[in-house]
C-alpha cells in the first residue's frame, strides 16, 4: 500500500496553498511566478486523471491506419501510430473525401483530450461555441 | 540583486554614460535612473533617465537602452540589425520608439537607445479596459494605418541587405521551414504533431498566389505595441522583422491567440478586423477582405506552435530550464483547436 494521501491530493493541496497562502502576498513579478507554478500542478493533476484515455486514441489510430498492429505498451503504440499518421498526413493520404473526414473526426477527439489536460477553459470555450 | 549582478549593471551603466557623452558631442552623461523593464526572454530594456551636459542634446532626456538578455537565442537579429529595421521603419513613418544611438564598442553587448515612449503595452489590461481604450474602432484603424506605413518599404534596402533575399514564394517556404522544425522537434521529443501536419496539409492546398515582397514586422500584436491616451503610440519588437507577403502579418494580427479578454474582436481583441482593414487600405495598404486573412490566421497559428514548441524544448532539453517555457508546450492544444476549426472547409 502506498501512503495516502498520493499524488492527486497532495497536487490539489499544494494547488490551494499557493493560491490562497502563498500568492496573494507576494509583490508582482513573483506573484507571476507563483500562479504559474499553481497552474503547473493543475496540469499535472489532470494528466494523471487523463491516463485512461490512451486505449481508445490507440484503437482510433489503429483504425484510421489500417494495416497497422499496435505494440504491447501504450505509450509505445501512441508514439508510433502518431508518428506514422503524421507523415501519411503530410504524404497527402487524408487529403480527400471519407478519409479526410475521418481523420479530422479523430483530431477533434484527440485535440480536445489534449486540451482537457492543458487548457479545460478553452474546451469549454470550443463547446459554447458548438451547435 | 546579487553583488556580482550589480557590479555588471555598474559597469553596463558607467559604460552607457561614457558612450552616450560621446554619440551626444557633450562634455559628460549622467544616468540618474537605471531601470530594468520587463520584457521578453530574448531581449532585455533598461529604462534611462539621462541627462546631457553640453552638445546639442544638452538637458534631460528619458530614453530605453535595449541589448541581449544573457538566455538570448540565435533566432533573432542582432542589436546592430534591429537598429537598422527601426530607423527604416521610423523614416517610413511607421510609429515606432525613434532610434537614437547604436553602440558597438565592442568592450561588451552590443546595445542601443531609443526614446521612451509612454503606453500601456498589457494585452490583458486593454482588451478589458474601456477607459485605456475608449474608442476601439479608431485604435483599430490606426494599428491598420501603421502597419500599411510599413508594408510600403519594399526590398532592396541598402541598409537591410543582413535580411537577405526574399523567398520567390514565401507561403511555399515558410510551410517547407515549419515541416523542417517540426522533424527536428520530432526527432529529439519523440512526437508527432497530426493537428499541425493536418494543417499544413491544408494550406499546401489552398495556397494562394504570392503577393510582391515587403518589409513584415512578424510580431505585430497585441501585447508588441503601446497605446497612450487611447491613441496607437508605438510599435514594439522588431527583433523577427523580414521580407515576406503581407498578409503575413494580418493574419498574425487577427490571430485568435493574441485576442486576450475580447475573442469577439478579431483585431488583437482591439477592434474588428473590417475596421482595422479599412485604416490598412486608407493609408495606402492593399485592398484585403477579412475571409482573405483566415488563410493567414491558420499559417499564424502553425507559427506560433512551432514556435511554442521550440521554446519548450529550451526546457526539456536542459538548455533553459523554465516554468514559463515549460508550459508554453500546453498553449500548443488550444492553437491546433483553432487551426482545426479555421480548416473545417477548403478555402
Amino acid at each position: 500500500m502506498k501512503v495516502e494521501p498520493s499524488a492527486a491530493d497532495l497536487l490539489d493541496i499544494a494547488r490551494a496553498t499557493i493560491l490562497s497562502e502563498i500568492a496573494p502576498s507576494l509583490p508582482e513579478p513573483k506573484r507571476y511566478a507563483a500562479l504559474m507554478a499553481a497552474n503547473a500542478l493543475a496540469i499535472a493533476a489532470r494528466d494523471l486523471a487523463a491516463a485512461g484515455v490512451a486505449p481508445a486514441e490507440i484503437a482510433r489510430l489503429a483504425s484510421l491506419l489500417g494495416d497497422w498492429v499496435p505494440p504491447g505498451d501504450e505509450p509505445s503504440a501512441l508514439r508510433a501510430g502518431t508518428a506514422i499518421l503524421a507523415g501519411r498526413i503530410r504524404e497527402g493520404r487524408f487529403d480527400e473525401g471519407e478519409a479526410r473526414a475521418r481523420l479530422r473526426e479523430h483530431l477533434m477527439d484527440t485535440t480536445r483530450s489534449r486540451l482537457a489536460v492543458s487548457n479545460p477553459k478553452a474546451l469549454a470555450r470550443d463547446e459554447r461555441k458548438a451547435p | 540583486m546579487s553583488s556580482a549582478a550589480a557590479g555588471a549593471d555598474a559597469d553596463a551603466r558607467a559604460r552607457a554614460e561614457a558612450f552616450l557623452a560621446r554619440a551626444c558631442g557633450a562634455r559628460g552623461a549622467t544616468i540618474e535612473r537605471w531601470e530594468r523593464l520587463s520584457g521578453g526572454a530574448i531581449q532585455e530594456n533598461v529604462a534611462l533617465d539621462v541627462t546631457i551636459d553640453g552638445g546639442p542634446r544638452a538637458g534631460r532626456h528619458e530614453w530605453v537602452l535595449r541589448t541581449d538578455a544573457p538566455s538570448a537565442v540565435a533566432v533573432s537579429h542582432t542589436r546592430p540589425e534591429e537598429f537598422a529595421i527601426l530607423r527604416v521603419a521610423h523614416a517610413a513613418g511607421v510609429r515606432v520608439p525613434e532610434p537614437l544611438f547604436l553602440c558597438s564598442d565592442r568592450r561588451g553587448p552590443d546595445f542601443f537607445v531609443m526614446r521612451r515612449v509612454p503606453g500601456v503595452a498589457a494585452g490583458h489590461r486593454l482588451s478589458k479596459d474601456d477607459r485605456l481604450v475608449p474608442d476601439r474602432p479608431a485604435l483599430a484603424r490606426e494599428l491598420g494605418g501603421n502597419l500599411a506605413r510599413l508594408h510600403a518599404v519594399k526590398p532592396p534596402a541598402a541598409s537591410l541587405a543582413f535580411l537577405g533575399e526574399p523567398a520567390p514564394d514565401h507561403v511555399r517556404a515558410s510551410i517547407a521551414g515549419y515541416r523542417r522544425d517540426l522533424d527536428a522537434l520530432g526527432a529529439v521529443r519523440g512526437e508527432a504533431w497530426p493537428a499541425l501536419e493536418w494543417g499544413l496539409a491544408w494550406c499546401s492546398r489552398n495556397a494562394p498566389a504570392p503577393l510582391p515582397p515587403c518589409l513584415l514586422h512578424r510580431d505585430y500584436r497585441t501585447g508588441n505595441y503601446l497605446v497612450h491616451e487611447g491613441r496607437l503610440a508605438a510599435a514594439l519588437d522588431w527583433e523577427f522583422a523580414g521580407w515576406g507577403d503581407p498578409r503575413e502579418d494580418l493574419g498574425w494580427m487577427f490571430a485568435r491567440c493574441w485576442r486576450f479578454a475580447r475573442p469577439d474582436l478579431e483585431a488583437g481583441g482591439m477592434g474588428t478586423a473590417a475596421d482595422f482593414l479599412a485604416g490598412y487600405a486608407a493609408a495606402g495598404g492593399r485592398a484585403t477582405s477579412v475571409e482573405e486573412t483566415r488563410f493567414w490566421q491558420v499559417m499564424a497559428h502553425l507559427r506560433w506552435s512551432v514556435i511554442a514548441l521550440q521554446q519548450a524544448e529550451r526546457h526539456r532539453s536542459g538548455a533553459q530550464r523554465s516554468l514559463e517555457l515549460a508550459l508554453t508546450a500546453h498553449i500548443v492544444p488550444e492553437l491546433e483547436l483553432e487551426i482545426l476549426s479555421l480548416t473545417e472547409s477548403d478555402a
